[in-house]
């Protein structure tokens, strides 16, 4: 089966850790560059394994395009997220002034929130997609998402920083002029909090909030800018997982999540299934190895028998067309090795 | 990775050991827990969200529960709660602390979230704590980062036998590193072959006795061997220790952990 994605600009690979997303997400850039698509790849994984997999030994953190002596045709660019560079540019874009940005920069508070806000990498990753949906220079982009859980995260993280700079939120914390906004149970509500957190805590929250300021609208629209993208049809959101129980319990949840959110999963990727083998004629071979390689052989068709079972049960429970992709025997960081796995994935086998 | 499967296994074997076990998930963001049959394992299993770790420090504070629920229960706190920055993993991270410290001789088993998301459990309260040098914040989270740091606590990481799960066990190591100075157990290398009985055919013997679909199964084992040698020998040259988990072929979640479980004892 041919998986069209002619009318398909962003292909979002997500799904758990350990299955192969980085791998495929380079492997789809490649097949698309040499089909004459301008791609992009970009990886939002905090771990930067992409660079690998292209088989780059420095990855900027800025755009690279990928070069190959044996695919002198290949048009693709390959984009690694650096969150904590990138929100810097976020708050310059947002701010209404450079003395606005100057604060926010130097704030100690920031640069935690910066370093350990879980969200900033998907915000910032959302916020680069957006960047590259709308300067056109790209006719695929393949998101290389975090996993599952966290690729949650991707589509919820803009929503919990614009719920963080709430309007009602943020007027209160601006030196708690705003506290006679309240309703009076929140009045009290709120200075019960101010008991639990300690006042030092809520005046340094208060003092980057308020450095925030007139800021909020931008996050908003943007998070709405990100959900409208998601669910364009032009979007492709691809779950990339393994056929097993634990992965077919997570999935099925993940696949929930995308209904309910009016996201279009448009390809199920089984990756890795382990090929089964039939033992064909040896000869001179000593009993115990027969036995030795009689026993690997089962180990392997034992394994393929429980991948197909689970890769049924996926496609039962998961309404979208699926892949499935065999365990190569080779290292995917071979531009030849990708290329061919990216034509199995478009054009089948 | 397998994370989930190791740390279940894990906490198995520690109960067989005459351990008593707790083994906690992190669900920062009070999503639907991730739906593995925990309950099979016969082990306390907590799942861990921010907003009930939040009312549980709360109510250690504020003592009534009518007090706490009137500040949770508000809209615009909570929604303050869900977002304040590195505030969630802390009151998570004090949760297991709180575990810990009333039960000194029990095995705390926590399944983190992946790589990159693991290291925000560890930055969170680290981070806070060079904000708040005084008061009730910095107490906590003082307590917390002592917890983390202390010799009691070991960093099981997991990978698998292969060129970029390596790699990025490798990254996330030295990003812990950077942040403090933790204890690491050795490298759980998951995945692995296991062991077949008989005697294993050579290299040589393959390639001139074996044909067909023989020799694709002996290339198919001889590339993943490869792959796990390779592997070790990286993890081995920065000086980490490795332990073999096997990719076992049970057909369900509960009979891998058991069988992992039974090859840790053996391990």
């Amino acid at each position: 089966m041919n998986w069209d994605l002619s009318k398909r600009r962003i292909i979002l690979i997500g799904g758990p850790g350990g299955v192969g997303k980085t791998t495929l997400a380079a492997a789809l850039g490649v097949s698309l560059g040499m089909r004459g698509y301008r791609t992009l790849v970009l990886t939002v994984d905090p771990a930067r394994r992409l660079a690998q997999a292209l088989g780059f030994k420095n990855f900027s953190q800025s755009l690279q395009k990928v070069e190959s002596a044996d695919f002198p045709g290949l048009n693709l660019t390959a984009s690694m997220l650096d969150s904590e560079h990138y929100f810097d540019k976020v708050i310059e874009r947002f701010a209404r002034s450079p003395e606005q940005k100057k604060k926010i920069l130097e704030n100690r508070l920031y640069r935690t929130m910066v370093e350990s806000l879980g969200g900033s990498h998907e915000y910032a990753a959302m916020e680069r997609l957006l960047e590259f949906v709308s300067s056109e220079d790209y006719d695929k982009i393949i998101v290389d998402t975090p996993p599952t859980q966290n690729a949650l995260d991707l589509l919820q993280a803009p929503q919990r920083l614009a719920n963080f700079m709430d309007n009602s939120v943020l007027k209160w914390f601006q030196k708690q002029s705003g506290l006679h906004l309240f309703q009076r149970g929140t009045q009290a509500a709120m200075k019960v909090l101010q008991k639990i957190l300690g006042s030092e805590f809520l005046d340094q929250l208060a003092s980057v909030l308020g450095d925030l300021e007139g800021m909020q609208a931008g996050f908003r629209s943007r998070h709405l800018a990100v959900m409208e993208l998601f669910r364009n049809p032009s979007t492709a959101f691809v779950l990339v997982t393994q056929a097993s129980e634990a992965r077919f319990l997570e999935s099925v949840e993940f696949y929930k999540t995308l209904l309910t959110e009016n996201i279009l999963m448009d390809r199920l990727i089984l990756n890795r299934i382990d090929p089964s083998f039939q033992l064909g004629p040896s000869e001179n071979i000593p009993a115990d190895s027969q036995e030795w390689l009689s026993n690997l052989q089962k180990y392997f068709q034992e394994l393929h028998l429980v991948q197909q079972k689970w890769a049924e049960a996926f496609q039962a429970a998961i309404k979208t067309p699926a892949i499935r992709v065999e365990r190569k025997a080779a290292l995917m960081s071979d531009i030849h090795t990708l290329k061919r796995l990216g034509d199995e994935l478009i054009e089948g086998r | 990775m397998g994370k989930s499967a190791i740390a279940s296994a894990t906490a198995l074997l520690g109960q067989r050991l005459g351990k008593k076990v707790f083994l906690v998930s992190w669900n920062p963001f009070d999503r639907e827990a991730r739906p593995l049959p925990y309950h099979a394992l016969g082990i306390p299993h907590l799942v861990l969200n921010g907003p009930d770790c939040f009312r549980e420090y709360a109510l250690s504070i504020l003592k009534f529960e009518k007090v706490v629920n009137m500040v949770l229960d508000n809209k615009v706190i909570n929604t303050f709660l869900t977002a304040a920055p590195g505030l969630t993993e802390a009151v998570i991270a004090g949760k297991i602390w709180d575990l810990t410290d009333k039960n000194p001789d029990a095995l705390v088993l926590v399944d983190l979230p992946a790589s990159g998301h693991a290291v925000s459990f560890f930055s969170s309260p680290l981070g806070l704590r060079k904000l708040f040098r005084m008061g009730l914040v910095h107490r906590e989270i003082e307590r917390i980062c002592e917890m983390m740091l202390s010799p009691s606590t070991l960093i099981q990481l997991v990978s698998l036998p292969e060129e970029l799960p390596v790699t990025e066990t490798l990254e996330l190591k030295k990003k812990l590193e950077s942040l403090g100075t933790f204890h690491f157990g050795p490298v759980f290398l998951n995945q692995c072959l296991p062991l077949f009985s008989g005697k294993p055919l050579s290299i040589e013997d393959a390639k001139t006795k074996l044909k067909g679909e023989s020799k694709e199964l002996f290339d198919q084992y001889h590339t993943l061997l490869e792959q796990e040698v390779d592997a070790m020998n990286v993890l081995s040259q920065e000086g980490l220790k490795t332990r073999k988990i096997p990719r076992l072929s049970c057909p369900e979640w509960i009979t891998t952990v058991e069988a992992v479980s039974k090859s840790l004892e053996h391990s």
